[in-house]
């Protein structure tokens, strides 16, 4: 029976053969993630009712990442709690502060999630992990059930193709991809279903993208409420294909399909409020900016600040202007200070921040005060989601974040396309 | 376990529109940023924001017959506690999937393929609903329509009291996960 790569990673996982969309099913995962943010309340609800045990503890990762900073008396408990509980449960795998990192990049990084796996995470995000042919499923608040039981249940999603012909014009990025598809998907524009919907990428464009792009076209589409995004396998590591490596079949049964030719993108700005509020960039321009963040599980890879270091070297940001740094994971930051690239940061007058979420996780380290304004290359922009409730987030790529936190004002980033391609370091140039 | 009152019941029905969020909707937000959980405080406040006079209307056991995307928006569970506390049943027209997750992790019994329903159900009406065939009797107007019934899986769930039934269970057939690793 043919099958898309979703439904082969979750009939394998299943034990069956064949699973066919709208199963009621209950996958087995090799990993199970959680962020550092649930552990305590997944520990209370199980302990409560008499758990002293997860099933499969080997398979269980911890990962700091939210609450990266920690200044306040909770975030100090909360830190010794985790540590305490994934003593207590004896937990595979457990990062504290300052060690792995992002838990949607790090995995990966580290080899831990490899194309072909399937597991499940508490946070939605983890469709990151769809850049390298794997399939992650959110738990949310159900994730007491997969560490009580090894797994639970879940309905096999459609899934809708996406392919992808031609390539970027220069300053443009997947992040904008990804704010533009996530807009036409949830205003209605091409028509399709999409929630709880896989999207599966694929042609001529997707098998030449390299990681950091595709980690960045799964980032928006998570928010409108799909259920995976997922890309052709790509090691993270270098590593040879293996059996557990798949691909759609050629005749697999997709609910729809969408072409897209990415030469006729532009920059896109997501506007307050909702990640797909979309526009073109220039609707946007000109707006005053106090804050910019660049980082988060969307843009946290070493190449999207090695392309935002391109626009900002040799420049200072704005007066008015506080920006900063959060790289995905240790390594990430580790390779930025030896490749001079912290240092072109610091030069500009930015300010970097711990290996994680950075202030997307509710404005950890840098939060905005009433009436501020920020452009970033967070996940998600809702009201009060980086401090307060009335402080304006905008969303852009990295090179839109990068321009307007030196001009001071949202710009666009095409005006530095000459700085980008000047860049050695910028290996997302196109 | 079974399910109180059993799969097919008979009630009156209140019917909303589409796109009712569960968060600013179905219960205020600042009860879910308060991270309240008891069903005597949550009750109060069912529905207020769409409709301050609904939860009058409503009786235990009755049916909330929505449109499409009910319970859109972030898939908190503060109101659905409410709704299974009185022994609500949901007739949706579609659920984003995450807020069916939640609905059924507590327990809610939800037909959420019902598409049309509110062609021929108005505002009061007496239902007879089979969650188990899909069937949905309108005994005021003398109409019926079927539905994608509740699948048998999630049935099992919802009878065993959502997760946390789920979670007794799991442990009192293993009982070496009530003693330390």
């Amino acid at each position: 029976m043919a099958m898309t790569m979703t439904e082969k990673l979750l009939a394998r996982a299943c034990g069956l053969d064949s699973v066919k969309p709208g199963d009621v099913i209950s996958p087995e995962p090799e990993l199970v993630i959680m962020h550092d943010g649930y552990v305590e309340t997944a520990h209370k609800q199980l302990s409560d009712i008499g758990y002293r045990r997860i099933t499969n503890a080997g398979r269980v990762m911890i990962i700091t990442d939210h609450n990266t900073i920690q200044t306040t008396p909770r975030s100090i408990e909360q830190s010794r709690a985790n540590r305490r509980i994934a003593a207590e449960w004896k937990v595979g795998h457990f990062f504290d502060v300052g060690r792995g990192g992002h838990g949607h990049i790090y995995p990966m990084e580290a080899g831990m999630v490899r194309p072909g796996m399937f597991l499940f995470a508490y946070d939605m995000h983890c469709t990151n992990f769809g850049a390298v042919g794997a399939l992650a499923l959110r738990a949310g608040p159900d994730v007491p059930m997969v560490l009580a039981t090894g797994s639970m249940w879940t309905v096999v999603p459609e899934t809708l193709r996406v392919e992808l012909r031609g390539g970027f014009a220069p300053g443009v990025l997947a992040r904008d991809l990804g704010f533009r598809l996530s807009a036409d998907l949830s205003s209605g524009r091409h028509g399709l279903e999409f929630d709880h919907r896989i999207v599966e990428f694929g042609g001529d464009a997707v098998e030449a993208m390299p990681l950091a792009e595709r980690i960045a076209l799964c980032n928006t589409l998570t928010e409108i409420g799909v259920s995976g995004v997922i890309f052709p396998p790509l090691s993270p590591t270098g590593a040879p294909p293996d059996g557990s490596w798949v691909r759609s079949d050629d005749d697999a049964r997709f609910e729809s399909r969408l072409e897209l030719d990415l030469s006729k993108l532009e920059p896109q700005v997501a506007l307050p409020g909702r990640p797909d509020n979309a526009v073109p960039v220039g609707q946007a321009a000109g707006r005053l900016v106090d804050h910019a963040y660049l980082g988060s599980c969307g843009s946290g890879m070493f190449e999207d600040f090695a392309l935002a270091a391109g626009i900002v070297r040799g420049r200072k940001i704005a007066d008015r202007v506080r920006l900063f740094v959060v790289p995905g994971t240790v390594e990430i930051a580790r390779r930025m200070a030896e490749q001079g690239i912290g240092q072109t940061f610091l030069d500009a007058g930015a300010i970097l921040l711990p290996a994680g979420c950075g202030p997307c996780a509710g404005g950890v380290g840098a939060p905005l005060g009433p009436g501020e304004v920020s452009i970033s290359t967070a996940a998600t922009n809702g009201v009060g989601r980086m401090g307060s409730k009335e402080a304006e987030c905008y969303l852009g790529s990295p090179a839109t974040v990068a321009a307007s936190a030196l001009a001071g004002r949202i710009v666009d980033p095409r005006a530095w396309a000459g700085a980008l391609q000047a860049d050695p370091n910028s290996t997302l140039v196109h | 376990m079974a399910l109180e009152g059993g799969w097919k019941t008979r009630a009156r029905c209140h019917v909303l529109g589409d796109d009712v969020p569960h968060d600013g909707g179905v219960m205020r937000f600042d009860f879910i940023t308060g991270r309240v959980t008891d069903p005597a405080l949550l009750i109060p406040e069912l529905f207020n924001e769409i409709d301050p006079d609904l939860k009058t209307r409503i009786r235990p056991g009755d049916f909330i017959v929505a449109g499409k995307n009910f319970f859109c928006g972030k898939a908190h569970n503060n109101g659905m506690i409410a709704m299974k506390a009185l022994g609500l049943r949901v007739l949706c027209e579609s659920m984003p999937f995450r807020s069916f997750r939640a609905a059924i992790g507590v327990a809610l019994p939800c037909l959420t393929q019902c598409k049309g329903i509110r062609e021929f159900v108005r505002d009061g009406d007496e239902l007879e609903v089979d969650f188990e065939t899909g069937e949905v009797v309108n005994l005021t107007r003398g109409e019926a329509r079927r539905y994608p019934a509740v699948a048998r899986d999630i049935k099992t769930i919802v009878e065993e009291g959502g997760m946390q039934g789920l979670l007794a269970k799991w442990l009192a057939d293993h009982p070496e996960l009530a003693t330390p690793a």
